[in-house]
């Protein structure tokens, strides 16, 4: 069951379209951080079920996030929504962990589908 | 819309252009990778809103070096018009231009002969860059732009005046700022963008356009 | 749009410019006239064929790169004549003083968009600058000559010296450099008349010329002063030239009003080696020695102690 979502983005804009773009139909709890660093901070005190991480971000970009993220809790369902769209970015954050990639800007059918993988990942019934 | 303001471009807009660049600068990586067959990494852009008195010293600020610089300029026209400066280190040129082609032929040319070739190598992808970036912009702002001949203009900036043809002293520019890597080769240059304000009506409801078509309005 | 295509059609024709479009498999969909022109090739015969069928020289990386790059962003491609010196080989159409073998030509190529605004041709506009590269070429020439002997002046010789110096201390090429001035070359101004003088600083190049290699930079440094910059050369070697220059001046005889006149030249070598840092200890070095061999009596050759 997916219930607390963490977005991870430097854009305000990029956060709340992805916002928009995620299903009305459960009542999920949202965090929101802007920069790598408070992203995995945020990701230790409030343990999300999912999290959606952009990768070109200051302070700390979302591939040293990541690896973070991963060290905390190896189990972590991240979902990283890039610009980067180059297939040698996707081949690294998958390696390093990364449960699904998905272009930016996302469709509302992308982050619906990419959620339902997320919740059978954590319910154990999908592998990475 | 008066564009003698600095605050022409609201908070939430800078961001979603800023948001539309980003994503713009990335299909421009990936089409270069596909096209030059390197892996390029372009950092987040850098948006500012300045006069254009105000632009040199930005850029200079920005590049940190005054001094052994090969800087391209372009021209673009579309409904998004300004200048593009793509900066390139000397040394990272000679690096570029032995990762490039020409390598293989600099043992036969003279010194002088080297130089030229350096300098055609380095406006070749300066013009291949500037175009994915400026045209991959304009793709998402559904505009389409045309281009002047990349000019190599030297070493630095000082004594470098924007044309007055697109940018009135009187107005502001929005200026981008990028910066590339090619990874693993330890190759990397700034990108800098000076838009003009003159379609700025056009600027905006295009990215309200944009912002809306993703849901993000 | 009729009318529109009507203009398009003929202003193509008659421009003074090559123009070809091409689709993303290089297929040649247009040739205009100019192009019919200088290839002998009929639009008929060579549209719908593969451009590198025709043209195998623009089958390379760079221009492949270019083309791509243009489909995909729609940007442009500048070809200078400086790098690429022609798009197509074509011969050129008139002979110049430099002769070329193929029309200097440069280009750009742009981007066609089809009512879409979808990229689906391009367009490559070539220009003959054969004329303006000759003028260039003409213009570069004269800069590096001397004007009464014709050899290189002391310009040019600078300037190769700074560029072999370079190789030298890059790639450890041995360089060697022969300073040589004529001897009591004020007396037969003073007693001849400077034109009989002029007429011996020609004579002695056209002797001198012979002796040396193409690769070598034979120049008028100044005056009755000249050097020969010997790239790939060690002092034996530079010694040996030295003392053949030496010879085959003496060997001239020259009449002034029936009076026999005898010329000689004295002569320093250096050859550039780990104590000369810099273009200019070679040259002091070799002229050190010149000195030595006018002070030693002239008509010989001096070389510098390493």
């Amino acid at each position: 069951m997916i219930k607390k979502i963490l977005i991870v983005d430097d854009s305000i804009v990029a956060r709340m379209g992805l916002k928009k773009a995620i299903p009305k139909d459960m009542p999920y709890e949202f965090y929101e951080a802007s920069d790598g660093a408070s992203g995995v901070e945020q990701f230790k005190t409030v343990a999300p079920d999912v999290v959606f991480l952009d990768l070109t971000m200051p302070v700390m970009t979302g591939f040293q996030a990541l690896d973070e993220i991963m060290k905390i809790d190896k189990n972590a369902a991240v979902i990283v929504v890039t610009a980067d769209i180059q297939k040698k970015t996707m081949d690294r954050v998958l390696e390093a962990g990364a449960l699904l990639v998905i272009s930016k800007p996302p469709s509302q059918e992308e982050i619906r589908s990419s959620l339902e993988k997320a919740g059978k990942f954590k319910e154990g019934v999908m592998k990475r | 819309m008066n564009p003698g303001h600095r605050d022409i471009l609201t908070e939430l807009e800078k961001d979603a252009f800023k948001e539309i660049i980003n994503i713009a600068f990335g299909k421009a990586a990936a089409s270069l990778a596909d096209i030059i067959g390197l892996y390029v990494i372009l950092s987040v852009p850098k948006i500012e809103i300045l006069q254009p008195g105000e632009i040199q010293q930005f850029i200079e600020r920005e590049i940190n070096e005054t001094k052994g610089l090969n800087i391209i300029e372009q021209y673009y026209i579309g409904k998004i018009r300004g200048a593009a400066f793509l900066v390139l280190s000397y040394e990272n040129s000679k690096l570029l231009l032995s990762l490039l082609d020409g390598a293989e032929q600099q043992e036969s040319l003279n010194f002088s002969s080297i130089a030229m070739l350096e300098q055609e190598t380095v406006t070749e992808i300066g013009n291949i860059i500037i175009g994915a970036c400026v045209s991959k912009t304009a793709e998402l702002l559904k505009d389409f732009v045309t281009y002047t001949p990349p000019r190599f203009i030297g070493g630095k900036f000082s004594g470098y005046d924007l044309p007055q043809k697109l940018f009135d002293k009187e107005t502001y520019a929005i200026v981008l700022k990028t910066l590339f890597q090619f990874e693993n080769k330890d190759i990397s240059g700034h990108l800098f963008l000076i838009n003009s304000v003159e379609s700025l009506d056009w600027l905006k409801k295009a990215i309200h356009d944009y912002m809306k078509h993703y849901g993000y309005e | 749009m009729d009318t529109n295509n009507l203009y398009s059609t003929q202003i193509c024709d008659m421009m003074n410019i090559g123009i070809v479009v091409l689709d993303k498999d290089f297929k040649i969909h247009y040739w205009n006239r100019w192009l019919e022109l200088h290839s002998g090739i009929m639009p008929a015969s060579i549209v719908g064929s593969n451009l590198f069928d025709f043209f195998p020289n623009l089958n390379n990386p760079k221009f492949i790169r270019n083309c791509k790059s243009l489909f995909t962003f729609g940007n442009y491609y500048f070809l200078s004549q400086k790098l690429h010196h022609f798009i197509f080989p074509f011969k050129p159409v008139s002979a110049s003083e430099f002769q070329f073998e193929h029309m200097q030509q440069s280009g750009s190529i742009f981007p066609i968009r089809n009512d879409k605004n979808e990229i689906q041709y391009i367009c490559i506009a070539v220009h003959d600058v054969t004329e303006l590269v000759a003028y260039e070429q003409k213009l570069i020439e004269m800069t590096k000559r001397d004007v009464l002997t014709d050899i290189y002046n002391r310009r040019y010789l600078e300037e190769r010296m700074k560029d072999e110096f370079e190789k030298h201390t890059r790639y450890c090429r041995t360089l060697s450099l022969i300073v040589l001035d004529l001897d009591h070359f004020k007396g037969i101004n003073d007693t001849c008349g400077h034109q009989y003088g002029d007429y011996i600083l020609k004579s002695i190049v056209a002797v001198v010329k012979p002796c040396l290699r193409t690769v070598d930079v034979f120049a008028r440094y100044g005056g009755e002063e000249f050097c020969c910059l010997l790239p790939e050369t060690d002092i034996e070697a530079a010694t040996r030239v030295a003392e053949r220059l030496k010879d085959a001046v003496a060997a001239q005889e020259y009449f002034f009003q029936n009076t026999l006149i005898k010329v000689t030249i004295s002569l320093g070598v250096a050859e550039a080696c780990e104590s000369t840092r810099t273009i200019d200890a070679l040259f002091k070095n070799a002229d050190d020695a010149l000195y030595e061999a006018k002070k030693n009596g002239r008509n010989r050759v001096v070389v510098a102690k390493g």
